[in-house]
């Protein structure tokens, strides 16, 4: 072992000066730098640092694995072909120094590439005072996924260099290292089980998520299963490091690599074959819970909406109030009482109440202020009561249930609802709370007729049949502050009114009120959020007293959950919107009028994409271009009315916002739609002027 | 009578259904051994085999008394071994190649591993350019750099595969020098088609043919191989066209009014032609084809 230094430095310093080797990774420190000033002289709108740092990992991790795998290759080839393989041979150096300081020189070409990324998310991250507290959490899982890529990649392909004697093994690792870029990128929005086992197969750890490592709201969940993945990379790599010593010339022995090297293949080879089990048993649980919930939903359910629209419940009852106890007694378990009061409100009399309830949360006590019996098939509850309740009678429910509520998508790589330590979000499409009428918890897909594998949607939206008071009780502490849509009235209690329905999610969640509206966001990105909430509170008052509309603003804002909102959410009113929404101007069918209002409009409040100084004429034109057949000269009509509005606009501006009101409100009495004719309603108003001022 | 160092016995390769070398016995003692052989003959393959590169397909290697397979780390730090084809890495300067190479030899003691290198270094006379990095030094500097790596501990058999191949007249002069610097209690074993170099510094030599021994001796007994077969005569250009077509001829030298033809006969080749001493050449021209026309 004492030939193990001399080889390795060697080896390094013949790294070191074959330019080749150094380019890369020269190139990706930069990549890395261009990262971090990109986004800090441009942040990308709503992306956080690590969202941005975890998009470009995404890229800069397996083009470090694959220099790494091409390195195992290299230097194992180099020296057959150079012939320093067979001078080498005769050197009486023991192989496990002359292949092991190749195998060491690979790894640490690796860490080459890992400690700066890791480095510049240290630095970079340290830089947003809001992110420390989940930085040593953030550097350990970088240094997880990109150490464990690069070190299993250049065993295997030292692995690879051994066993392919010829260039071949040069093409082998690429096209090994294509296949979890394939099926990471794959256009299919929903990966199939076969490439579910290639992320889990694949050096870095792509069993949790889809496309993106990190989230705004959620940060990286599930970092000890991407530990144990990685561990298990790991060892493979190791494993394959090992075997490769066992392998290489099995003749070129020594009388100690006899004993040695077959006890530590063998050594490596078991655990890492445990961790594989372990991790691959981790996914096939999510894989198979998802699977089971599709198959449920194929065949489980009655109503079936067709499209993303929301539809109304269908509920004899209206839920006048909800009480909740919420107790998470373990990992995903979610333990409740629940204590329903609920009238008949669209019957004369009946005796059977309908609910939704997540079907795997077991009910073990349902009882009611008057005899009952129930039923239940799968999320539906069926409730009779023996006798029939009358219209405006109350009919108080009590459940008292417990269950398991992580719920998955994508095949099971990424979660939908969970409920740990690090966060919990139990959103109301999974109907965590009896929820009144019979829904459709998710949704399988069908293209032409046929089943379209087992895609499914977050969750049908449901609008509630009316509003209903709610006040839930947290027994236990949450991890971070929760959040529903109703306000906190004392610690772990909320209560208010609601017609949107419950979720509840806790985290790492800062909020604030501004406007008399609650906004709530992660905290590096509160203050934009709030800012974003503030121009739309704006543009609110602006539009209600431009145009004289009654627009309203939500009470919550915050990306948490929004399945349900109403499909104008503004005019209609909503519970909950997304803060960096831009509140449109209503929609108007006449385009004259439609590019007159939002020629105004932006006017008033920019976009970056507004053109400063165009004149109504030119937005007009602009907007016919864009309507199909490109520019075509104005009709003699609607050049009047261009001509006519941008002279109004010259008197003054406000005069242009005085007569885009009067004629919206013209559009709006007439209900003509795309018939409305704005330049005879302008002359019109000109005339009735005219005669006003006679 | 000398102690054997290195000993062969019933050594054979076969790559896969090609028999490269026949059952073959054969002691080397201290001296340099000239291995001469046409291409194909089985040369490398014997040298590898001696190297320790690969394994006997049959039979057993002893060097210094050590079996080469069971024994292969004894056998091989008593080793020095340069192979016919092998570039050697062009980053590094010569110093650090032998430092390099001296530590896989097992020379750890850095001290001792630094006068080493330095001892090799002037054998070959490379001391003044082993700062250099190795991509520019000439073809004949990376063969010196590569016999110096093979003189590295002084082993007490050193195998050259070709080392004169692609040097130049006065790089192999002074390749044949530093051989003959070598001391007495040393094997060579020196592989090479180029006769004069035998001639220069063997003590012995052995010829290989289609993977056989055909030949051990000294140098006189090789040259005796020819002995009174050896003919000159000088032809006119259709006699010698004739000769060469029907004879064998070992050399052949214009002259102003024809040619003047070495070549090798059991009988008298032609009117005029007279007997000539044999030299190693002709021994071994004679050793390979047997039979003589």
């Amino acid at each position: 072992m004492k030939q193990l230094k001399p080889a390795l430095g060697m080896e390094l310093l013949l790294l070191a000066r074959g330019k080749g080797w150094l380019l890369p990774v020269l190139l990706h420190a930069a990549y890395w730098l261009f990262v971090a000033d990109r986004y800090e002289l441009r942040p990308p709108e709503g992306l956080t640092r690590m969202v941005s740092y975890y998009d470009s990992l995404l890229i800069a991790m397996p083009a470090a694995a694959l220099f790494c795998g091409l390195l195992g290759v290299f230097v194992l080839q180099r020296d057959k072909h150079n012939g320093l393989h067979r001078l080498a041979l005769s050197w009486s150096v023991a192989k496990t120094p002359w292949l092991g300081s190749k195998w060491l020189a690979v790894q640490l070409y690796g860490l080459a590439f890992v400690l700066p990324a890791v480095l510049l998310q240290a630095v970079w991250f340290l830089v947003d005072e809001a992110d420390t507290d989940r930085l040593p959490a953030y550097l350990c899982y970088t240094l997880l996924q990109m150490g464990g890529a690069v070190s299993f990649s250049g065993s295997l392909g030292f692995l690879i260099g051994l066993l392919v004697r010829s260039r071949l093994a040069y093409l082998v690792l690429p096209l090994l290292w294509l296949v979890p870029i394939y099926v990471e990128t794959s256009f299919h929005s929903s990966p199939s089980q076969m490439s579910v086992f290639w992320r889990w197969a694949a050096p870095y750890d792509l069993t949790q998520f889809h496309y993106q490592i990190a989230s705004n709201l959620w940060g990286i969940r599930g970092i000890p299963v991407t530990a144990l993945h990685q561990l298990f990379v790991w060892l493979a790599g190791l494993t394959a490091g090992a075997w490769s010593l066992l392998l290489y010339r099995k003749d070129r022995v020594t009388p100690r690599e006899r004993r040695g090297l077959p006890l530590l293949a063998a050594a490596l080879l078991l655990p890492a074959v445990i961790a594989g089990a372990c991790s691959l048993d981790e996914l096939s649980g999510r894989l198979i819970r998802y699977l089971d919930t599709a198959s449920f939903t194929r065949t489980g359910t009655s109503q079936q909406p067709d499209d993303y629209a929301a539809i109304p419940v269908e509920s004899e009852f209206r839920v006048r109030e909800t009480e909740l106890t919420l107790r998470f007694p373990g990992t995903n378990e979610l333990a409740a009482d629940a204590s329903l009061l609920l009238e008949l409100t669209e019957r004369e009399e009946a005796s059977s109440v309908v609910l939704t309830l997540y079907r795997r949360l077991e009910v073990s006590e349902l009882t009611a202020d008057r005899p009952i019996e129930w039923s239940r098939e799968g999320d539906v509850l069926r409730v009779k009561t023996r006798t029939p309740v009358r219209q405006g009678e109350r009919l108080r429910l009590r459940l008292v249930y417990r269950g398991p509520v992580d719920e998955y998508r994508d095949e099971g790589l990424t979660a939908y609802s969970f409920a740990d330590r690090q966060a919990v979000h139990l959103p109301k499409p999974l109907a965590w709370y009896p929820q009144p009428g019979e829904r459709m918890i998710t949704k399988t897909f069908d293209h032409n007729g046929a089943y379209y594998g087992v895609q499914m949607q977050p969750g049908s939206a449901y609008i509630e049949p009316g509003e209903s008071h709610y006040k839930v009780r947290l027994l236990d502490g949450m991890p971070g502050q929760a959040v529903l849509p109703i306000p906190m009235t004392e610690p772990g209690v909320y209560e208010g009114d609601s017609s949107f329905g419950l979720f509840l999610a806790a985290g790492r969640f800062a909020e604030r009120e501004t406007g008399g509206v609650r906004v709530v966001s992660q905290p590096e990105r509160l203050a934009a959020d709030v800012r974003s909430v503030e121009s739309q509170l704006d543009a609110i008052a602006f539009l209600n007293e431009w145009l004289g509309l009654s627009y309203k603003p939500s009470r919550l804002y915050s990306e948490l959950i929004l399945e349900g909102a109403p499909l104008d959410p503004y005019r209609e009113g909503s519970e909950l919107l997304y803060p960096f929404y831009r509140v449109p101007v209503p929609e108007v069918e006449e385009l004259r009028l439609r590019v007159l209002l939002n020629w105004l409009y932006e006017k008033r409040l920019p976009t970056p994409r507004t053109r400063q100084g165009e004149s109504y004429t030119d937005a007009y034109a602009q907007m016919l271009s864009l309507q199909g057949g490109g520019p075509r000269p104005l009709t003699a009509e609607e050049e009047a009315f261009a001509r006519a509005v941008d002279e109004t606009a010259g008197e003054g501006e406000d005069k242009a916002y005085q007569l885009a009101a009067s004629l919206y409100r013209a559009y709006e009495e007439a209900g003509t739609g795309e018939a409305f004719d704005p330049l005879a309603a302008l002359r019109r108003q000109e005339a009735a002027g005219k005669g006003g001022a006679r | 009578m000398q102690p054997t160092l290195v000993e062969l016995a019933g050594v054979a390769k076969t790559y896969r259904r090609k028999q490269a070398l026949h059952p073959l016995d054969l002691e080397l003692r201290p001296g340099i051994t000239g291995l001469l052989g046409p291409n194909g003959a089985g040369k490398t393959t014997l040298l590898s085999t001696l190297a320790t590169v690969q394994r006997p397909s049959r039979g057993a290697i002893r060097i210094c008394g050590w079996d080469t397979v069971s024994h292969g780390r004894e056998a091989r730090s008593a080793l020095g071994y340069m192979p016919q084809r092998v570039e050697l890495p062009g980053q590094l300067t010569g110093r650090e190649f032998l430092h390099y190479a001296a530590s896989m030899k097992g020379l750890a003691e850095p001290k001792a591993r630094g006068t080493e290198v330095e001892r090799v270094l002037a054998e070959v006379n490379l001391a003044d350019r082993a700062g250099d990095r190795i991509r520019g030094y000439s073809g004949g500097m990376k063969q010196r750099l590569g016999i110096a790596q093979a003189l590295l501990g002084d082993p007490p058999f050193a195998v050259f595969d070709e080392p004169t191949a692609g040097l130049d007249p006065s790089e192999r002069i002074r390749f044949r020098n530093l051989l003959r610097r070598r001391t007495a209690d040393r094997i060579v074993l020196l592989s090479t088609h180029i006769v004069s170099d035998i001639e220069a510094v063997c003590d012995e030599v052995v010829v290989l043919h289609e993977g056989r021994l055909r030949f051990r001796g000294s140098l006189e007994e090789l040259a005796a191989e020819a002995a009174g077969r050896v003919w000159e005569a000088e032809v006119d250009e259709d006699q010698a066209d004739a000769l060469y077509a029907e004879r064998l001829v070992i050399a052949g030298v214009r002259q102003d009014t024809g040619m003047r033809l070495r070549l090798l006969a059991d009988d008298r080749p032609a009117a005029g032609a007279r007997t000539a001493a044999p030299t190693l050449e002709d021994g071994y021209v004679a050793v390979l084809k047997g039979t003589v026309r």
